[in-house]
């Protein structure tokens, strides 16, 4: 790895954040709803004054044209300080930190159920193609695309809560409330996984060094698990890292069906209440961490594939 | 290594080692029942901006307590931590408080205390429609409060039952300190809000132990948490699974109307809705009946009037029946100036019923030869076109969490009420209201202190809305509240907000 190519991908990721925040920001500025009414008219019961509204937008300065928001949001920013919520007066970071540990369990439960499911059914039907196996993965990884998260949420519920008593039907305390998010949100995951891994797996299987280590006697699991997966394993990785990314849109739908309080609920909740440091907040903290995440991504292909120089010459 | 017991811990110990000391003699809480219960509601009450109560809304409270309430069929304001209360001058009231009372910190309920309590909430957060402000209340003994309305107001009395008026100990807003049957064990932001029985509550003493309200957003999870024992009791269960959960043995469900109702605001400013005929064809072509039978799985009542007939001066019986007649509805567009211009219907998508019912207008109004567009716009962005008057009929679902359903009337008819002065205005006169004469009414509505002359001038605004088509009625609703059928009580109040909980309790 070259300490000038992460340099360059930090300078890249800070530049492409600051474009995230400004073209949010412009966004719900111009979409129509004013924060002051739905703020002030939930706090009273009624539509509010028009005095009532001119202190709230003062007060929030929300009087100011919205590029000059937009900069005193970024001086703060600078500052560390994220603005506080209309709504829950407590500072958005405050609520991140509430909302942050939620969501990545999530993320990493679905993760977890989606590697657990692609990655045996991904390799039996590579292996045995149109086999059964394959035709069972092909079918599992349609309905894993096809059916909505909602509904596949509610199937587990009346499956293992309602008939069989398993698990919990919300919640977020223990491991067991967990589990059936986590399915739900990792078997769309798997399927795409599936997919792929059948897909790049059955390319490396008819590969000249993987005849080489057949005709050296390997065993045949040694030479799937060891040579080919390890080759196969590169696209599937580019594939996760930018899944996890997007997993916060498939979180918000998760966490409502389960009751998960997590940051896609609270980027749903501010964006519909025009709570714009919220939104500011979220989708700030969403692109840093999709960053990272392919960052860290693109770094591991060296840890997986020594001959990929990261960041190396191209030439 | 240290450990900390919660409150919770400490009580259930405490509990448990009274039940094993006296096992085998009498039965420790026979009379008073205990164990703990779940509520579902459908928003967290430990969500949003309620630094006053403590960082609990006050709404289903437990643990605050009004100074009236309204009895559980919304017929008549009852005391509740004023005993009596009578009127001075035009704009003066004295309310009497109870002596017995307690605040959860073990200090006396006071009249000074009662007017901090109130004085710091008006200042907070000043409620146009209560016409009090944070001047308007005097301790003159420690019995006797006085308020001072900022003008002539006969609903005094029914608004002071609004769960925000809900009593605070004015020593502390970091903790809810409230006089209620339970008080709260746990605050935190976004996380269920737990409560405990109050030993020294004034009143009858809760069955429960312990009480928790989870806020569960979703209508099917919290049906299937129902059904699954996860919790004990919901509010806001979806009509559609009520035949399903009347029939499972472990649950009971019941049903109870509300004062509120669901209706289609009729712009009178914006073309073609600016002609009366047109609106009046529009009214004769709904069919509420069907509606409520199919959309809203006849839960609900078929509405003929903005208000339903539980709230004391409503005129539902004296309102004109407009049909279904499609007929008729046929001749009236005739007789319009209708030329085939789209009716736009606006819907929130918060409201998915609203927008079957949208949708169901849609096709009755195709059949009397007028086209209209059905429009759905997020809870961001509905109020703010509604102001712009791009709408020509808006669903809404309005109704009273208070006592007095006054202010609705102001709210949605008078020129300078909320829904009315902030909107759009064409000839001075908002959207919906129909002139100086129609404001007369509201406002010797509004000042009478006798409910007689309220009632009239309400029934002739609530007529001349009528006539005038300023509104399409569409359903009068009702609630749905399960809970497992080893639970007993509580009984169900017309405002849902107002469920007395202490008698809810194992079998």
């Amino acid at each position: 790895m070259h300490w000038q190519y992460l340099f360059r991908r930090l300078t890249l990721t800070a530049v492409t954040l600051v474009l995230v925040s400004a073209v949010t920001y412009s966004l719900i500025g111009i979409a129509p709803g004013d924060p002051a009414e739905l703020v002030l008219q939930k706090q009273l019961g009624q539509s509010p004054t028009t005095e009532q509204i001119e202190t709230f937008r003062a007060k929030h300065g929300l009087d100011e044209p919205i590029h000059w928001q937009y900069l005193h949001w970024f001086g703060d920013l600078l500052k560390g300080d994220l603005g506080q919520s209309y709504y829950h007066e407590r500072s958005v970071s405050e609520l991140l930190m509430d909302r942050l540990p939620v969501t990545v369990k999530l993320a990493a439960g679905g993760l977890a159920v989606s590697l657990a499911v692609s990655l045996p059914t991904g390799i039996l039907s590579a292996r045995r193609p149109q086999g059964l196996a394959d035709h069972l993965s092909q079918t599992i990884a349609l309905l894993g695309v096809a059916m909505p998260n909602f509904w596949l949420g509610y199937l587990l519920i009346f499956a293992f809560s309602l008939k069989l008593g398993l698990t919990p039907v919300y919640g977020s305390g223990t491991l067991a409330h967990l589990v059936l998010p986590s399915i739900t949100l990792g078997t769309g995951l798997a399927a795409v996984q599936t997919r792929l891994l059948r897909a790049t797996l059955q390319d490396t299987l008819g590969a000249e060094f993987v005849t080489a280590a057949r005709t050296r006697g390997l065993r045949e699991w040694l030479v799937v698990g060891k040579h080919a997966l390890r080759n196969a394993l590169l696209p599937l990785l580019t594939v996760v890292g930018l899944q996890l990314g997007f997993v916060l849109n498939g979180a918000v739908v998760v966490e409502v069906v389960f009751q998960r309080p997590g940051l896609g609920t609270l980027l749903v909740d501010a964006i519909f209440d025009r709570n714009y440091p919220v939104v500011q907040g979220v989708t700030l903290l969403a692109g840093v961490l999709f960053v990272s995440v392919n960052t860290v991504t693109d770094l591991a292909y060296g840890l997986i594939d020594p001959r990929i120089d990261v960041g190396g010459d191209p030439a | 290594m240290q450990q900390t017991l919660s409150r919770r811990q400490l009580l259930g110990g405490v509990a448990g080692g009274a039940v094993a000391m006296t096992a085998g003699c009498q039965s420790i809480g026979a009379e008073t029942g205990g164990g703990s219960k779940t509520v579902a509601l459908s928003q967290s009450l430990t969500s949003g901006d309620w630094s006053m109560y403590g960082g609990a809304a006050p709404y289903y409270s437990p643990m605050h307590e009004t100074l009236t309430a309204s009895s559980h069929n919304f017929s008549e304001i009852e005391p509740w931590l004023a005993t009596e209360w009578e009127t001075v001058d035009d704009t003066t009231w004295e309310f009497r408080l109870r002596d017995d009372v307690t605040f959860h910190n073990g200090e006396d309920f006071t009249a000074d205390a009662v007017a901090q309590s109130l004085s710091a909430l008006l200042a907070d957060r000043p409620l146009g429609w209560a016409k009090v402000t944070d001047e308007s209340f005097t301790a003159l003994d420690d019995r006797t409060l006085q308020i001072e309305t900022v003008a002539r107001f006969g609903a005094l009395a029914g608004t002071l039952s609004h769960p925000l008026f809900g009593i605070q100990h004015p020593s502390s807003y970091e903790r809810p300190i409230g006089t209620g049957p339970f008080e709260a064990e746990a605050v935190d932001a976004d996380s269920p809000l737990e409560t405990v029985r109050f030993r020294d509550y004034w009143g009858d003493e809760p069955q429960l132990e312990e009480l928790t309200f989870e806020g569960i957003s979703d209508p099917t999870t919290r049906s299937t948490s129902l059904q699954s024992g996860d919790i004990d009791a919901s509010f806001e269960i979806p009509r559609q699974d009520y035949e399903l959960l009347s029939a499972n043995e472990d649950i009971q469900v019941r049903t109870k109307r509300e004062p509120r109702a669901g209706s289609a605001m009729v712009n009178l400013y914006n073309s073609p809705t600016d002609d009366a005929d047109l609106r009046r064809a529009l009214n004769y072509a709904v069919d509420q009946q069907a509606i409520v039978e199919s959309i809203l799985s006849g839960i609900g009542a078929p509405a003929k009037g903005p208000y339903p007939p539980m709230i004391p001066w409503s005129a539902h019986d004296d309102l004109p029946a407009y049909g279904p007649n499609l007929e008729r509805a046929r001749e009236l567009v005739e007789q319009s100036a209708y030329d085939g211009e789209d009716v736009a219907l606006h819907v929130s998508s918060d409201t998915p019923h609203m927008q079957l019912i949208a949708t169901r207008m849609q096709e009755r109004f195709a059949e009397i030869g007028v086209s209209s567009t059905v429009r759905q716009f997020g809870r961001g962005s509905f109020y703010t076109t509604e102001q712009k008057a791009n709408s020509n009929l808006t669903l809404i679902e309005l109704g009273s969490i208070n006592g007095a359903a006054d202010y609705l009337v102001r709210l949605q008819f008078h020129s300078e009420g909320g829904d009315n002065a902030a909107l759009h205005e064409s000839e001075g006169t908002g959207l919906y209201n129909l002139g100086p004469d129609v404001d007369d009414l509201i406002e010797t509505g509004d000042r009478a202190l006798d409910e007689e002359t309220k009632h009239e001038a309400y029934r002739e605004v609530q007529q001349r809305v009528m006539e005038e088509g300023v509104l399409v009625p569409i359903y009068y609703k009702e609630y749905v509240f399960g809970q497992r059928a080893n639970t007993t009580g509580p009984q169900m109040h017309a405002v849902p907000h107002m469920t007395r909980w202490t008698e809810f309790a194992n079998e």
